[in-house]
């Protein structure tokens, strides 16, 4: 288990808990789970557990691994509690146990061959062009996503992209860890997670096009 | 430099790690390909799309995405000792 002590600040961890949840007071969690007080734990439990809950289910890609992988981190967290550090945040402490929790899940279950993502990537003609016009999309990112079926539809092609390269992209450009970091956590070269990260965000785009064109929804 | 050449260095390019003679060149086929402008504005949006994705209210509150039998099998194995 590694636990970080230091803050790669997963963007959607840093935000302070939105729809009106009570905001939690760190240092109090801080000293009640380095303790071992139960009603702390709890406590954490509580706060956090839908959070990372939608952390790991990025990283899996489907709603029962990832509860296995809250589960497997809530454990790790209380057996690891001693270890806990001021100089960390426990939300950023909790992330990063969920992300190694669902990182073994996904290593425990890569059994099958996976997908190709050829027939996602660009195509191009033997001069090396493009092989027909690039549609332009219309909105800005935050334009679009700013409706939830659009936001829902992007989930769903990050969930289907294959593991290997799901893991890659959710690390890097979601969970805010860097190229090292996310080497260190899956056993990859930099370059190895450049080069699945690049073929990763081809695909997305992709898979995404419906989703962003004038007139779909 | 073709399409296929700037397309397999995007990423490269974005995370601002081309060196600058490659930048040039990357930059110069921007310049005169609509289709690798349009491709490049696409690959940025794709990834503010996973970004926003991961700081939307229903994601990033969270607090309705704790089913209740996950949060009371982790509190029984928590009170029980069983995760010690």
């Amino acid at each position: 288990m590694v636990i970080g002590s230091r803050a790669s600040i997963p963007a959607a961890m840093t935000d302070q808990p939105a729809g009106g949840a009570p905001t939690p007071d760190e240092a109090a969690l801080a000293r009640g789970l380095r303790a071992g007080d139960e009603a702390t734990f709890e406590a954490l439990v509580r706060t956090y557990g839908g959070r990372l809950l939608t952390v790991t289910r990025r990283i899996l890609g489907n709603d029962e691994d990832a509860r296995d992988a809250v589960q497997d981190a809530f454990v790790s967290a209380y057996r690891a509690r001693a270890q806990f550090t001021a100089a960390s945040r426990v939300s950023t402490w909790l992330h990063r146990i969920a992300v190694n929790a669902a990182l073994m899940r996904l290593r425990s279950r890569r059994r099958k061959p996976e997908e190709s993502i050829d027939d996602w990537l660009p195509d191009f003609s033997a001069d090396g062009h493009h092989a027909g016009p690039v549609a332009s999309w219309p909105e800005s990112a935050e334009a679009r996503l700013a409706r939830r079926e659009v936001r829902d539809q992007v989930r769903g092609a990050i969930d289907r992209l294959p593991d290997s390269y799901r893991v890659v992209l959710v690390l890097r450009d979601i969970e805010g860890f860097d190229t090292a970091e996310t080497a260190k956590l899956l056993g990859l070269t930099p370059n190895a997670v450049k080069i699945r990260l690049h073929r990763a965000r081809l695909a997305l785009r992709t898979l995404i096009a419906p989703a962003m064109q004038e007139g779909a929804l | 430099v073709t399409c296929r050449d700037v397309i397999a260095l995007v990423s490269d390019y974005l995370a601002g790690e081309l060196p600058p003679e490659v930048t040039a060149a990357f930059d110069a086929h921007l310049h005169r390909c609509l289709n690798c402008r349009t491709f490049l504005a696409q690959l940025r949006i794709t990834i503010e799309a996973g970004r926003l994705v991961a700081t939307s209210p229903e994601d990033a509150d969270g607090t309705g995405a704790m089913p209740a039998e996950l949060l009371a099998s982790i509190l029984a194995l928590l009170r029980t000792g069983n995760a010690t």
